[in-house]
This record gives C-alpha cells, structure tokens and sequence, in this order.
C-alpha cells in the first residue's frame, strides 16, 4: 500500500492534467496502475535480498550469469519477456525488445567468478558465447517467429536484430575474460560494452561491435591459457 | 616431491624471492610458517599461476606443475553474487563424487546449503569452500590460513577432515597459530624474512614453538615501550580531550 501510495504521488501532475481535462478514464487507468505496481514491486525487490531464493530450474546452472540475474527478480524477467509478444503489433517492439536485453548484458557478465568455479579447457571462451547463444535463441525465439508471421516483409530487420544480439553477448564475454583474474571479484565498468551495444542501432554498427569482439575473443582466450594452462 | 627450483620474483623493485629452492614431500599434510609479508600468499599464487613466474621452476613428480594439479583456497575467497552455498558446490565439483564428498564435508561443517552465499558469515564462507575444494579430487591442495575466521568447533572439524579424509593428496596450508599445524602436519617449512627456509619434522616442532616464541619476544623488545607508557599515554591523551 504503501508503494502504490508513492506511486500515485509521482503521478499525480499526470493524474491531475487529465481530470482538469475531463479525461477520467486515463486518470482512473493510471491510478490503477500505480496501485498494480505497487503490489508487484514488493515481489520483485524483496526476493533479491532475502536468505533464500527460489531457482529458476529452467535455468541450467552452467549459464550461472543468467540464471543468478534472473533468479533476483524472476517476476520482472517474465514481464520483460512477455513484452516481446508485443511483435504481433509492430517489428519495432522486437528490436526494442532485443536492444534492452543486450543492454542487461553488460550486469550480467560484470562479477567475476572465482578461480575454483571456472573450469577452463581449450576454447572456454568460444565454447561459454556458443552456449549462451543457444539459449538466448531460445528465449528470443517465439517473438522472433511472430514477427516474422505478423511481418513477414521485415525479416531481414528481425535477423539484423538477432545478429545484434549475438554480437553483444560474444562482446560482452570476450570483455569479461579479457579483463578476467581470480584475484578480485569485479572486473572494471564497461563502458565500452554500452557504447558498442548503442552503436548496432545504426545501420552496419554490428560490423564495428563483432570486429571489436573478435579482437577481444582473442585475448580472452590468451588470458585464459595464462592462468589455467 | 613437489619441487621448487631457483625461483626469483620480485614486484618492481620490491624482491620477495631470490632463487629460493624448496623440495615439498607429496602425499603429507604440511605446514607453512612465517611473520606477514614473507610471501607465503606470493608463493602460493606463483603456484597456481595467479602470479607468473619470473625465474625458476616449479615441479611436481618431475612434471610442470600446472593449475590443473592444484585446488586452491585463498585467504579471503570471494563468491559470486545471489548464488546459494549448494550451487557454490555443484559448480565447484568437476564429478558427482566430488559433489557428494563436498557436499557431505558442508553438511559435517553445519553449512545451510540453501541460503544465499551474501548472508554467510566470514567463517561460513570459509568453510564452504573448505568444503568445496577439499572434495576435489586434484593432486594438490593448498589452503592459505584456513583457519582464519572460523570458530573453534569449525577448526577442530577442518583438522578431522584433512587428517582423516586427506586421500594421499598433498595438502600444503599455512597458518598463524602454530597447535593447528602441529596437531596434523607431518613437516613444517619456517619461512623468514631474510628467505631462510627451515624444515621441522614432528619432533623438532617444540624447538620451531620455541623460536618462534624467541622472535616475537624480540619484536616486543624493539618495540618503543615509551609509546605506551603511563605517563606518555596520559601526554597523548592530553592532546585529545
């Protein structure tokens, strides 16, 4: 109650135009709103600080980044990914859509793990993008096929869009193990992971973001041989 | 024989070892000793390749010693965020016998598996990777101060552990509290600052208890007593108040 409160006091300029304009039925809507959010923020915040959490089994544990993102907030995680529906309506809720999730990325490879939990062999780092691929094709697979029901004419907007988001999590893991040590649990903010990500929004950015982390796949691997082999 | 050959490393100017050569016996629990800043952590990450190795050679059974050989728990070891101790474990363990071995030494270490990793205490983290290493089934283990942070209870059960469930690895942990060496090693290497290396078998252990004893008396008897003194404290305290 209290968070629905907070949120309708935020509103109230909005909810206070559309009453003066006679406009009640927005009004009432927002006020709704507020008061349904207000519900669901305590679901979704408090799970993340408490002692214990429920897994998310779908989840193997082998991709921990994901799955330990995810099981923070599962709740927010399954509106987010319901919003990738929206592609019935429009291609661009698609790449909108993979835009953010891309932009998760970033959090999601920051922490390190320790030196214990990385079983590194031959190719750890190709190996880890391959299998995160796999699973994000998994996760953006049934909006991607409704776009391209719904808009057909588009798909090679919706494949440039996955190719987007390849692009991002072969960089953003290329960038975790390039900087990776067992010696501290953070590796260093990276801007350049954001800066990139934005880039794809410009026609042929890709080109730019996946030659990058080519470059830094490389070094990751070096990296990695170093410590472990 | 875990062998360490002329090894020299130094952080920029700062040398920690100039061809310092040790011969560890494999398949023995031993002991590492000495003031802060010797480089027992240095050595121990030079091990596991944390840190390269500028000059020399580390062998193990006359092979290269790789990071694949050595299970290695550091003095503070940090956690990934929002992960539950079982998780910890069954990420840790490369088999499912290792995963049974780790989890049975958690149970043992009274750890709750099912909470999050962020509300362990400093000993419970401890112990969990304690607990997580000591079930894997590589050659070598080292454990820098295993002890630290752990309640007595914890510390006894550790001890049981490597002692009774050591499995002929060669267990290397250093420690600042001398019983708890003593009470399982079968060799302790006195490291010092001047990079002399001593070996102490279960016999000579009262005479390392002595020397030791002998050099922080001699830390105690340099230090500026005056700083301390009565009539100094009050002066100082003068100032504050």
């Amino acid at each position: 109650m209290y968070v629905a409160t907070e949120y309708i006091i935020i509103a109230l300029p909005f909810i206070v135009f559309h009453l003066y304009f006679g406009q009640y039925q927005v009004a009432l809507w927002t006020i709704l709103a507020c008061m349904f959010l207000g519900w669901l923020s305590p679901h979704i915040v408090i799970k993340a600080f408490s002692a214990n959490k429920k897994s998310v089994s779908f989840l193997p544990l082998h991709l921990f980044e994901l799955k330990f993102m995810v099981e923070k907030s599962p709740v927010l995680w399954m509106l987010f990914w319901c919003t990738g529906l929206l592609t019935i309506i429009h291609p661009g809720f698609f790449i909108f859509w993979l835009f953010l999730l891309a932009l998760a990325l970033p959090e999601m490879f920051g922490p390190f793990e320790s030196k214990d939990m990385l079983h590194w062999k031959t190719h750890f780092v190709r190996s880890k993008i391959f299998s995160f691929i796999k699973f994000f094709s998994g996760i953006i697979a049934i909006p991607f096929l409704l776009g391209i029901i719904f808009h057909g004419e588009m798909t090679a907007l919706l494949l440039y869009g996955v190719l987007c988001l390849y692009a991002a999590i072969a960089l953003n893991i290329a960038l975790k193990y390039h900087q990776y040590t067992p010696l501290y649990p953070n590796g260093r903010s990276q801007n350049i992971s954001g800066i990139l990500t934005m880039l794809m929004l410009l026609p042929g950015g890709v080109i730019i973001t996946f030659s990058y982390a080519i470059w830094k796949y490389f070094s990751a691997e070096q990296n990695l041989k170093s410590l472990y082999a | 024989m875990l062998s360490i050959k002329n090894l020299s490393f130094s952080f920029g100017n700062k040398v920690v070892f100039d061809n310092l050569s040790v011969d560890i016996p494999s398949e023995h629990i031993i002991g590492i000793v000495g003031k802060n800043g010797v480089g027992k952590t240095t050595l121990f990450r030079i091990m596991t390749n944390i840190y390269r190795i500028q000059k020399g050679s580390i062998t193990f059974h006359d092979q290269k010693l790789t990071p694949g050989d050595i299970s290695f728990m550091p003095t503070e070891p940090y956690f990934y965020p929002y992960m539950k101790g079982g998780e910890y474990i069954r990420i840790v363990a490369n088999t499912t016998e290792e995963y049974q071995k780790s989890k049975a030494y958690a149970r043992v270490l009274d750890l709750p598996l099912n909470e999050l990793v962020d509300n362990y205490s400093t000993g419970m983290r401890k112990k969990l990777a304690f607990a997580a290493l000591f079930g894997q089934s590589k050659p070598v283990v080292i454990l820098d101060e295993p002890y630290n942070g752990v309640d007595l209870a914890g510390n006894e059960t550790i001890q049981h552990i490597i002692t009774h469930h050591h499995d002929n690895k060669t267990i290397i942990l250093s420690s600042h509290i001398l019983s708890t060496l003593t009470d399982i090693c079968s060799d302790i290497i006195h490291f010092t600052e001047h990079q002399e290396i001593t070996h102490y078998q279960p016999a000579e252990y009262p005479l390392l208890a002595a020397k030791l004893t002998k050099s922080s008396q001699k830390g105690w008897s340099n230090y500026n007593k005056e700083a301390i003194s009565t009539q100094a404290f009050k002066k100082n305290m003068q100032f504050f108040c």
